[in-house]
């Protein structure tokens, strides 16, 4: 067994702390009205049944991938309307490269990517959850 | 235990992002309460519920009036509509946004950026867009891009001015959220909705019916 193979469930698990608290900070971003989970689809469907069947901690929307000493960072999000897109994206990302930094991922090099799949006023959003 | 379904597999025509169109609708008339997390929780599923609830809101009681005269015409009519929106909310390309930083990428959809388009139409008096499209090479940086879209417009409208003020509303909405070099926006006006003479339609202050 591999040191990698020794590591990866702690990694994982701090990967996941990671994509919590990404996605808790994206959603305290001005201009960002939500967060879309941005995990492959079929990463997504198999942790929507672990958590399902409370296997799993939830797991935040933000994909964290590390890759040698690479980490990657995807976001989807929600920008509002009244805001100009390129500024809330801007923003959103200097959000998460300081969100890594302070919780020092431990990689050497950080890839951002902060895509806006919708943009709407924040009242059209549905009223949160009771 | 999840009790067996044995009705009909619905076809992915009738699915936006997995759920059915039928239920997306329901939310909708249900003011989107008690809020479900798993449409709350697809882009493609809240651009829909965007452009439903526009539609919805202007033209009611005239698609309701309209039902009456000429049912077969304006169910196609609206069936349409709604299975252009679906397929408009899907994804597609990515548009990207520059950021100096090489290791930062940002990104609009193009899915986002037709809502964006669908709802500088829809806001606009009188109008109801029918379909939007980008023609070039969006997910390239400065590529040349067209847009094109096509309009039913409320009858007795200067329909020059409408396209103009369409064009600028679309200029104005894809400069502030996108980078997207648009070279021009081509607008067609394909159906004309006749003013009523009763009560009031949503957002421009007569009731509308469409023939």
């Amino acid at each position: 067994m591999t040191d990698e193979m020794v590591d990866a469930p702690e990694t994982a698990e701090t990967d996941q702390a990671l994509s919590r608290a990404l996605t808790r900070a994206l959603r305290g971003t001005s201009g960002v009205v939500d967060v879309f989970d941005a995990h492959p689809v079929v990463e997504a469907a198999v942790t929507l049944v672990a958590e399902g069947l409370e296997l799993a901690e939830p797991t935040g929307l933000v994909d964290v991938d590390r890759s040698g000493g690479l980490l990657s960072v995807a976001a989807h999000v929600a920008t509002d309307v009244a805001v100009p897109t390129p500024q809330t994206l801007a923003r959103a990302a200097d959000v998460v490269r300081q969100t890594v930094a302070e919780l020092g991922a431990g990689a050497d090099e950080v890839v951002v990517s902060v895509t806006a799949r919708l943009v709407e006023a924040p009242l059209e959003a549905a009223p949160p959850a009771e | 235990m999840t009790p067996i379904d044995d009705s009909a597999p619905l076809d992915a025509a009738e699915l936006v992002d997995g759920v059915p169109v039928d239920e997306l609708a329901d939310y909708l008339d249900r003011g989107r309460t008690p809020r479900d997390p798993r449409i709350e929780g697809s882009a493609e599923c809240r651009l829909y519920l965007q452009a439903l609830d526009r539609v919805t809101r202007l033209s009611h009681a005239s698609l309701e009036r309209e039902a009456e005269r000429e049912p077969d015409r304006d169910d196609i009519w609206i069936t349409g509509l709604l299975e252009t929106i679906r397929h408009e909310v899907v994804g597609g390309r990515d548009i990207p946004v520059g950021h100096p930083d090489p290791a930062t990428k940002l990104s609009v959809t193009e899915a986002a950026a037709r809502g964006l388009v669908r709802r500088a139409g829809d806001d606009l008096d009188g109008v109801l867009l029918s379909s939007t499209s980008f023609d070039g090479d969006v997910d390239t940086a400065g590529a040349p891009v067209v847009v094109r879209v096509t309009a039913a417009v409320r009858y007795g409208l200067d329909l020059n001015a409408v396209a103009d003020q369409l064009r600028d509303r679309v200029a104005a909405t894809l400069g502030l959220h996108t980078e997207l070099a648009v070279t021009s926006i081509d607008v067609t006006v394909d159906d004309v909705w006749l003013p009523g003479d009763r009560g009031t339609g949503a957002g421009t202050g007569t009731e509308e019916a469409r023939r």
